[in-house]
């Protein structure tokens, strides 16, 4: 496994733990299956909904960082990440995935090159029904999938400028 | 005294989170007031009285860096103690914070020890 990738696992691995209290385990394979059970508390209709959360950083090395996983799996997110004992809104579901990619964002290229400053924008967050591979804009991609006890994350980071040392991602 | 508090971060679910963890750091709350900007906080410390202030970094409108000088700048506000909270570790903007005299930084992910901490160390 090349050092970036190792990079961005740990750093997700080390957010999930941290501030949503959930232990994730990267897949090496992807997934083939469905988003996992569902939270029969939700709304019809949310149950099978996605949520995608994406931020742009510049610098070295500059590009986008997305998330993308099942509604369900981010509504008990949001539980946890809020101590909520009520449910939790779908705008606070998705002001959630806005903060899981800033600190992801964050986290991640503080690590890779801690004397560089980056500017990142701010996160944007949107509900998908399919959860089809994406490409943005060129750039060499990184896609990386955890298994989260029956759902998956699914985290891609694209690269438009070199990583720090002059490797480009894998 | 309970501690009046203002959270300044355009998330709600981070202010939310922000505010429990002072709580389990063991700081007596009083009222606590929540901004999702920076000009939308100074017009809550014109409006109230406020003992000590979280602070996300990237924020629309006016940031954090842009909202602490502006609370350094001013003689009724200056002494209010701010901590900044950032995802940015390496970000030059917590250096200029710092050199501002903000009370202290913390980087996200963080557990409530490390604000128990940080208000226990000063």
């Amino acid at each position: 496994m090349d050092t970036f990738r190792a990079v961005a696992i740990s750093t997700i691995q080390n957010i999930l733990e941290t501030m949503f209290f959930i232990c994730a385990e990267p897949q090496e394979n992807g997934f083939d299956s469905g988003p996992g059970e569902g939270n029969k508390n939700l709304p019809q209709g949310e149950e099978s909904l996605y949520v995608s959360g994406q931020i742009h950083f510049r610098g070295v090395p500059s590009g986008t960082l997305q998330v993308l996983l099942p509604f369900s799996l981010a509504h008990t997110m949001a539980q946890n990440f809020m101590g909520l004992e009520d449910e939790a809104s779908q705008s606070q579901i998705r002001d959630m995935v806005g903060e899981l990619v800033n600190m992801v964002c964050g986290n991640l290229l503080a690590t890779l090159n801690p004397k560089v400053s980056h500017g990142l924008s701010l996160p944007e967050t949107r509900l998908v029904s399919q959860p089809g591979e994406e490409s943005i804009g060129g750039g060499e991609e990184t896609t990386i999938h955890l298994d989260v006890d029956g759902h998956w994350i699914r985290m891609q980071i694209w690269l438009t400028s070199p990583s720090p040392g002059g490797k480009s991602a894998p | 005294m309970a501690c009046n508090l203002l959270i300044v971060d355009d998330s709600q679910t981070m202010r939310k989170v922000i505010r429990k963890s002072v709580s389990l750091a063991g700081v007596e709350l009083g009222d606590c007031y929540e901004a999702g900007s920076g000009q939308e906080a100074l017009k809550l410390l014109s409006e109230h009285r406020i003992d000590l202030i979280f602070t996300d970094l990237n924020m629309p409108e006016m940031d954090g860096l842009e909202f602490i000088q502006e609370l350094k700048g001013d003689e009724k506000l200056k002494r209010i103690p701010v901590v900044l909270i950032t995802s940015m570790k390496g970000e030059p903007r917590i250096q200029e914070a710092i050199g501002l005299g903000i009370f202290g930084f913390i980087q996200k992910p963080f557990h409530p020890e490390a604000l128990r901490d940080l208000l226990a160390s000063k």
